[in-house]
């Protein structure tokens, strides 16, 4: 096989790579020139590596870090001033190690500080902002953390807001978002663990969960999971989703992903896990089941009667989205015979002229309101509603006129399209646009029969799927009464004493003796 | 021998199971000929045959904690030795493959006659085999789930069914309430017996409940409920077709559902009862075909059951050659199923249990 001059170099570039990898992993030398020298090699020449020299006592040191990624004003308060002003305090011939240790105990006034041993994680510190400093003769690094990258300030998530509850969403820095749960759970029950993820992003990973609440088979199932995964960068909170879920082919989502700081906290204090990423402005909630991709934050702050009937409506509006126009297309075009004659009528009036079959009617629309969408959603604010409002009005109305398509599928379409928006997370939406479509050609080819195995295998495929051993169908399949009044309905909070049923250890929430009114036996 | 599946059921869903499997067929295949058979007294022959089913269920129970931890082939194998045992499970096998035969021929007829007279029912047939298959290569847990959401929705239909029933009810067809003639009762039972009976499938699955030692109580109340099931379905339709006209009609539940009127919106329920029917037989031709391919798997030492695909599927698509009209399926039931296939179902597994006492097996 013949090797183009590119490819050569392609390869030996790679071998230079693995090789420089491999080096990152051998400790420091102790010989600061020959550290300095390999850190600034590595770095390759960027811009951004800032280097200064320092003489910390009798001896000659260096101070790196990134810039924009350090907070400059720390730096300059709680390290570089006090190391400049210790010079020449130290006593003669004070071994590295101890003018390190004075560093940390006495000198410094930063707060975290640790000692690092390889090449390798001072690159992962230098890269999530932190201060380095080398120290002649010693061979390890003295990291002290100082982060001030820039972040947005703490808002409501604009895909996810809410009339009432709280307004807070989760930033791309993972330490605020971690103390978000700090503040609603104070319990030291609370966990926060971290890993690394990512051979070149290194993106720090957190798993929160309450310890004695979660079930721990599933804590470290998902720490399994987490650690055998091989990929770049982890940018977003999805990568690892996509990476960890149950049945990665199926079209179900399987675990939920929010932006919103409660939705979190609530589902951790369910005994479920939340996992984030530096950078990442989400979590993922798992174990997840189907209904829960049902329930909006909101449910939580309203009363408990309209919620219940809230949700009633959000399932009648997701079996609408997936079946009507499967529906339709059956009872217009396979089984007439089920139409009522005034009905029947009234619809063959309807499509007087129309030269396409109801099949390709109902695809062409569908199609032209997925792009609608689409387009609403890459253009900016203004663009986007006005796109809408041109397709919907202009386009559909011009399209009856012309006598393309009946109005009734117009309005077929525009329940369906309306109905899929009433499904609170997002990724079932999708999902549920997906579905119609195999439900639509079944429909067309064999009418309510084949609508009726498009649904039997729906739920076959439901009743199979697991999120983290939980049964994502429960509380239908298994059965399970206690799990109804998490999902289906909402009962009063009082009322709702338990955990959701799902195998975790602790269930008890709320004590008895919660249910509000004058205690019994006494009048007032 | 090991399981060949991690799968596990509850009590109740084993319950559930044998519910199923009892009522989805019977409710199609029974009343016509139970009626023809025991005119006015065939609820009285519905009952008889729940409870003479019922100790066909405490014998599976019996056999089954003798052999511990194993369905019919591997007993079968234990204790009668490896040729006449393997032998005697494939003709276990022929009943079941029978029954979900009759399945899948009932699922196409069931359509082709009630929603599509003019499309082949080849295809419905193919269509049932592939869904059957899909739940089969699920697993026995992912059927005993179906099965649960399917029930649930069964039994808020029929309810719904059997009250709108009772407008056009003729109590007059009640009486007397105690048939004349207990040997024409007894005489009718014998045909619903061997679809009561039918809850030998769990001969094949009861290694995989939970608990299975304390199962006998699921098995009966699911046997129960089965059988009580169909006597409402009989009860409903001699309420409202009357003996002598279920008797000649050829579907008299669907008939009986056709003929439910409450103004212009409430009518043509058979909509409703057809799709039902098509689920539950859905799920039991499912669990057969779990059965079947469990069953092969063991008897030809295989670790996973799903390879047995390869060989039940092109047979199953072949069988259509085998029934062409629904003539030809109630012949078969009348002949073969009752007089040969069920008892071997049956009471096959009695055999392996009385040999296995003699000789101590297993020790």
């Amino acid at each position: 096989m013949e090797h183009k001059p590119t490819d050569i170099r392609f390869h030996g570039d790679l071998l230079l790579e693995k090789a420089r990898q491999l080096q990152e992993r051998l400790p420091l030398t102790g010989r600061l020139t020959d550290d300095r020298q390999f850190i600034v090699d590595s770095f390759g020449g960027s811009f951004d590596l800032v280097q200064r020299p320092l003489s910390i006592g009798d001896r000659q040191a260096f101070l790196f870090t990134i810039d924009q990624l350090t907070d400059d004003s720390y730096v300059d308060q709680a390290i570089i001033k006090p190391i400049i002003s210790y010079a020449g305090k130290s006593p003669p011939s004070t071994s590295a190690a101890r003018l390190c240790s004075d560093l940390q105990g006495a000198i410094l006034t930063a707060v975290r500080s640790n000692r690092l041993k390889t090449y390798a994680d001072i690159f992962w510190g230098l890269n999530n902002g932190s201060v380095v400093i080398l120290i002649d003769g010693l061979a390890e690094a003295l990291e002290i953390e100082a982060q001030g990258f820039k972040s947005r300030g703490v808002q409501e998530p604009k895909s996810d807001a809410v009339i009432r509850g709280i307004h807070m969403g989760f930033v791309e820095h993972l330490t605020i978002n971690t103390a978000m749960f700090r503040r609603y759970i104070s319990s030291s029950a609370l966990k926060i663990e971290s890993l690394k993820v990512g051979r070149y992003g290194q993106s720090r990973v957190a798993i929160i969960y309450l310890s004695g609440v979660a079930d721990p088979k599933t804590i470290d199932e998902l720490k399994r999971r987490l650690g055998r995964i091989q990929i770049d960068a982890a940018l977003d909170v999805s990568y690892l989703g996509e990476m960890i879920r149950d049945s990665p082919l199926s079209p179900f989502p399987l675990l939920l992903r929010t932006e919103r700081t409660d939705t979190a906290v609530s589902a951790v204090l369910e005994g479920r896990f939340a996992v984030l990423v530096d950078g990442s402005p989400a979590a993922i909630l798992g174990p997840a089941f189907f209904l829960g991709f049902f329930l909006a934050a909101e449910d939580s702050y309203l009363p408990s009667h309209g919620v219940s009937a809230i949700r009633m409506l959000r399932y009648t509006s997701f079996l609408i989205a997936i079946l009507l126009p499967g529906f339709w297309v059956a009872l217009a075009s396979v089984n007439q015979e089920l139409i009522p004659g005034p009905l029947l009528i009234s619809l063959a009036r309807a499509r007087i002229g129309i030269p396409l079959p109801i099949m390709a009617e109902v695809l062409i629309l569908e199609l032209a309101v997925d792009i609608v969408h689409e387009a609403g959603l890459r253009l900016p604010g203004q663009g986007g509603q006005t796109i809408t409002v041109v397709a919907a009005l202009v386009v559909g109305s011009a399209a009856v006129r012309a006598g393309l398509v009946s109005a009734p599928v117009i309005i077929i379409i525009a329940l369906t399209a309306i109905s899929t928006f009433t499904t609170p997370s997002y990724e079932m939406q999708q999902t549920t646009r997906l579905l119609r479509i195999p439900a639509l050609f079944l429909a067309g080819f064999l009418g309510f029969f084949g609508l009726a195995v498009y649904l039997t295998f729906v739920v076959v495929h439901l009743v199979s799927l697991r999120s983290f051993g939980v049964s994502y169908f429960t509380p239908f399949a298994p059965f399970r009464w206690e799990g109804f009044s998490e999902t289906v309905i909402r009962p009063p909070r009082w009322y709702d004493r338990f955990r959701p049923p799902y195998g975790w250890p602790n269930t008890l929430r709320i004590g008895s003796g919660s249910k509000p009114g004058p205690k019994s036996g006494k009048s007032n | 021998m090991a399981l060949l599946t991690a799968d596990r059921v509850s009590r109740r869903q084993a319950a559930q199971l044998i519910a199923t499997t009892i009522f989805s067929t019977s409710s199609v295949l029974v009343p016509q000929y139970l009626f023809f058979q025991a005119g006015r007294g065939a609820p009285w022959a519905v009952l008889l045959a729940t409870v003479a089913a019922l100790p066909i269920a405490w014998m599976l129970f019996v056999v089954g904690r003798h052999f511990d931890g194993l369905s019919v082939p591997e007993y079968l194998e234990l204790a009668l030795g490896r040729y006449l045992g393997k032998f005697l499970a494939l003709i276990y096998l022929v009943s079941i493959l029978w029954l979900v035969t009759c399945c899948l021929f009932q699922f196409a007829m069931l359509i082709q006659l009630s929603i599509m007279p003019s499309t082949p029912a080849s295809l419905f047939w193919l269509t049932g085999l592939v869904l059957v298959g899909y739940m089969a290569w699920q697993g026995l847990e992912v059927i005993a789930r179906s099965n649960e959401i399917i029930q649930a929705i069964t039994l808020l239909a029929g309810a719904v069914v059997l009250i709108l029933s009772l407008g056009n009810a003729q109590v007059f067809w009640l009486k007397p309430i105690l048939p004349p003639d207990w040997g024409v009762v007894v005489n009718g039972a014998i045909y619903p017996l061997t679809f009561v009976g039918q809850v030998f499938l769990i001969g094949m699955w009861l290694p995989y409940v939970e608990k299975r030692q304390q199962a006998l109580k699921a098995m009966l109340l699911g046997t129960a409920a089965g059988g009580l099931l169909l006597t409402t379905a009989v009860l409903m339709v001699l309420l409202n077709l009357g003996p002598m006209r279920a008797g000649d009609l050829l579907n008299p539940v669907l008939e009986t559902l056709r003929e439910i009127h409450y103004g212009p919106f409430i009518s043509g329920l058979e909509v409703l009862g057809v799709p039902v029917w098509i689920a539950f037989i859905v799920i039991k031709a499912a669990l057969g075909f779990f059965d079947l391919s469990l069953g092969l798997a063991q008897v030809l030492g295989l670790k996973n059951y799903r390879l047995t695909f390869l060989f039940w599927v092109p047979l199953l698509s072949l069988t259509p050659l085998l029934f062409h009209t629904i003539l030809d399926l109630f012949r078969f039931l009348l002949t073969w199923w009752v007089d040969v296939l069920f008892p071997i179902g049956a009471f096959m597994p009695l055999l392996p249990y009385l040999v296995g006492r003699l000789r101590g097996i297993p020790r």
